[in-house]
């Protein structure tokens, strides 16, 4: 008992001393993951960007960008990074959240599959069932993919991780997948592994921020997309080091080939501009005709009204071109 | 003390054996592994014979090893020493040629009291409707009449009682055994019992070993008596009933309560009770 | 008559509360709507899900599955729950095995059964009747496992042979653990639905449900939970007045 009051009684002591040190610092509650789609983030973790603006932040890895945005629509969060489509789900829902910059374009966009190599085009996959999972981003660009190359096929709705499994087995044709599948589906189909390159479609990796924050603390919002710019100036000049710093904060489950590889898809360049708000629009118009959320159409308005581009556009104006 | 006297009752051998139903126990003995290890001798080697159609009582306190004697010619447990016989045949197992009638009832309480008395009937090479015709007579007799559909959740304990009582004595059993049948009943359906299960005895001629802490049960049923002590288990004395049948607890005779009055004297023997 | 009154009376009373507090608590604007919708919210989902004449066929569609599903556990657990028990062989060869699968969730093994099964209807079958298995098997060996010796000994001294003792003692004595199992089992069969829904699944309600999340359609989501909580009610009282018939002794 004794000694268990004192180590009490020590833990508040540095407790104590730990609040003394950081009274000073705004605390930001950041919904974090994908450090291999925003080096951003890993960069400003690992070098301590974030404190040198003046911030405490604490970053929360989230497996996907919807349970991200889920945790900020819920309060929990102040500032999230995440895939564009969530976003536009939530403009359409109404919710009190801003967009404040695009982050990151993933542009090696893909359909696998393991049959014949001669199947090397989109319209080659006429009447296969193609697995891919019902309301996603993924569902959005493969059905524009189809319609574009005028067939038909057999949409086939299977969970994320699920996709690979089933190619394997047969159970699907082609799959259509987020990119963190993509990896797992070269190691399982080995030598049947097949891709047809994608371009009509970028992943456009985003941060937004909670109403909440924006209206009461727009300057904390500010300091965080300033570190993440001060931290994109290391990704673009010292790719080596970004890399390794996205090794540490992965935990070392990627070495920094790997990481160097993969990020060869990728263009990293804070900015805003219309090419973003327009695919969000095309999203919403999709999401609507799918039936999926009623409503009224979505146009530029009324997903621009969603995008915040005034802390950007503070900072760095020239980042921001939007009509 | 009492010196741990072994009953041996001598009959004679020259007697015909016309009846069937006679058990010869030759020094059997049951020890069972207790707690630690230790063995527990639960009836010491014990030397009886009982004649074919007789209705003889075991008598004494818990753990004089009345039950486990009991069992032992039931074949429900093996013996350590010594043989039981019946009929010439030692007893290696249950045999369905010797009838139980449980202490607490062992009705099948998914069958009608028609359906547990049939289950016993199975094992013959009967047609369904003689089945159920023996059935009926076997309920008849113990009074069940109408009662055939009822389950035993639906039955009082003394026609619970009287379902089993039917049940075992539908195949005519050489031999019944009944394990204090009547322990669980009050006083008033216990002497419905008894009559019921003289008039069955004597219409079917088995031969009845029959389990009892209580004296007068004892004195009513049977035609001998066979008072029992613990530690170990083992027959103390063997008294011969012979008073006139039918015997009533409340009309009792003289040699009733002699015979009663020197049973509870034996029971009461220091070191007879292990209470 | 008078005790079914009064239960349906507590029931209409409980209802009544619980979905007042609900919409105080939503209509209040204590926390967002589009998180924790109102009860006309949600009724309205209902209604507009019914319409697109999804709400019946996800019901149809879930229902199937819980069902053959059901089945499948259902019979293999009541089989190998008594050869388990009564069978030593059966007993060394599975007990340990099946023993090591109890504390492993449906859940976990929605990825296994993708790849054993694909993303058809047999993946769904096998993770729930994988769930009702281990209930009703675990019930069953428990009850034929704990046959009071006594109907053993009766039934063998009345003459039984083996096969009689099983089927007219063993079982019908292990009945109220079996009953007992299965009705658990059917209630984990719609757990483990949702869980067996979330793949491969274009219709149901765990579908719905996750396609609900989707698009933040809260209001959704709890007209498909609504629907799990009335479906397993139902159900569960539907097992209770057939159980009372099929082992009317253990009431009695």
């Amino acid at each position: 008992m004794h000694h268990g009051f004192r180590t009490m009684f020590l833990a508040g002591g540095i407790a104590v001393l730990a609040q003394g040190t950081t009274a000073q610092e705004t605390e930001i509650t950041f919904g974090g993951g994908a450090y291999l789609d925003i080096p951003q983030l890993a960069v400003a973790m690992d070098r301590e960007l974030f404190a040198e603006k003046g911030l405490d932040v604490n970053v929360i890895p989230f497996q996907s960008g919807r349970s991200a945005f889920e945790a900020l629509l819920g309060g929990q969060l102040d500032v999230a990074v995440m895939a564009e489509f969530p976003a536009v789900i939530g403009a359409m829902r109404d919710q009190a959240f801003k967009v404040i910059a695009d982050l990151s374009r993933y542009q090696a966009t893909r359909i696998i599959h393991a049959g014949d190599p001669e199947i090397d085009s989109v319209e080659k996959l006429a009447g296969k069932p193609i697995g891919v999972t019902a309301g996603t981003n993924v569902h959005f660009w493969l059905e524009n993919e189809l319609k574009a190359a005028g067939i038909e096929a057999e949409i086939v709705s299977v969970g994320p991780p699920d996709i690979v499994p089933a190619l394997a087995r047969g159970d699907i044709f082609a799959g259509a997948m987020f990119p963190s599948f993509y990896g797992g589906a070269q190691k399982t189909l080995g030598e049947a592994y097949r891709e047809i390159p994608i371009s009509s479609y970028d992943t456009h990796f985003i941060l937004v921020a909670t109403q909440e924050i924006i209206d009461e603390n727009p300057d904390a919002v500010t300091a965080v997309l300033d570190a993440l710019i001060a931290a994109e100036d290391i990704v673009v000049s010292d790719p080596a080091a970004s890399h390794e710093a996205v090794s540490r904060v992965l935990g070392g489950t990627l070495d920094t080939d790997e990481i160097a590889a993969a990020s060869a898809s990728y263009t990293f360049e804070i900015g805003l501009d219309d090419a973003l708000v327009d695919l969000m629009v095309e999203q919403g118009v999709w999401i609507n005709a799918r039936g999926s959320i009623k409503g009224d159409v979505p146009t530029r308005d009324s997903i621009g009204a969603y995008v915040d581009d005034s802390f950007l556009s503070a900072l760095a104006p020239e980042r921001v071109t939007l009509d | 003390m009492m010196q741990a006297a072994l009953n041996l009752v001598v009959e004679p051998h020259s007697m015909p054996r016309t009846e069937l139903g006679r058990i010869d126990v030759e020094g059997a003995a049951v020890s069972f592994k207790g707690p630690k290890g230790k063995r527990i001798e639960a009836l010491a080697p014990t030397d009886l014979v009982i004649e074919p159609g007789s209705f003889v009582s075991l008598i004494g306190p818990s753990g004089c090893g009345k039950s486990t004697l009991l069992n032992a010619v039931g074949g429900f447990v093996p013996l350590s020493e010594g043989t039981i016989r019946l009929d010439g045949e030692p007893v290696t197992g249950i045999n369905p040629d010797v009838g139980v009638v449980f202490q607490q009832y062992a009705l099948f309480p998914w069958f009608t009291a028609l359906g547990n008395v049939m289950f016993a009937l199975k094992r013959f090479r009967l047609s369904k409707e003689e089945r159920r015709d023996r059935a009926m007579a076997a309920l008849k007799e113990v009074g069940l009449e109408g009662r055939e559909a009822n389950y035993p959740g639906q039955l009082s304990g003394g026609m619970r009682q009287r379902v089993a009582l039917a049940r075992t004595f539908v195949t005519s059993p050489k031999v019944l055994l009944m394990d204090e049948p009547f322990g669980a009943l009050d006083a008033q359906t216990r002497v419905v019992m008894h009559e019921i299960l003289l008039r069955v005895w004597e219409a079917h001629k088995a031969t009845v070993i029959f389990v009892t802490h209580d004296v007068d049960e004892a004195l009513i049923l049977s035609d001998r008596a066979h008072i029992m002590s613990a530690g170990p288990g083992r027959i103390i004395e063997t008294m011969e009933i012979t008073d006139d049948r039918p015997r009533r607890a409340h009309q009792v005779t003289e040699s009733f309560l002699r015979n009663r009055n020197h049973i509870i004297g034996l029971l009461r023997q220091p070191g007879a009770d292990d209470h | 008559m008078d005790s079914h009154l009064k239960k349906y009376g507590q029931l209409i009373i409980s209802l009544s509360g619980v979905v007042a507090v609900w919409w105080l608590v939503s209509g209040l604007g204590l926390v967002n709507q589009n998180l924790f919708p109102t009860p006309p919210q949600v009724l309205a989902a209902a209604v507009e899900l019914y319409r697109d004449g999804v709400l019946i066929s996800d019901l149809q569609i879930s229902l199937k599955r819980a069902a053959i599903g059901f089945t499948i556990g259902a019979t293999l657990g009541v089989l190998v729950g008594l050869l388990t028990a009564r069978v030593f062989a059966v007993s060394l060869l599975l007990e340990p095995f099946l023993t090591l699968l109890r504390p492993i969730p449906a859940i976990a093994l929605v990825p296994i059964a993708i790849v054993w099964f694909g993303i058809g209807e047999g993946s769904k079958y096998f993770v729930i009747a994988y769930t009702v298995f281990l209930a009703v098997w675990l019930n069953t060996h428990a009850g034929a496992s704990s046959v009071a010796s006594t109907y053993i000994r009766a039934a063998r001294s009345l003459g039984a042979n083996r096969f009689r003792e099983f089927f007219e003692v063993v079982v019908p004595a292990a009945a109220p653990h079996i009953v007992v199992g299965l009705r658990l089992g059917a209630a984990l069969a719609f757990l483990s639905l949702v869980a067996a829904e979330l793949s491969g699944a274009s219709s149901g309600i765990g579908f719905r449900l996750q396609d609900a999340r989707q698009f933040i359609q809260t209001d959704r989501m709890f007209v498909g939970l609504i629907q799990l909580g009335i479906l397993g009610a139902l159900l569960d009282s539907v097992f209770v007045l057939i159980s009372r018939r099929l082992v009317h002794w253990e009431s009695a």
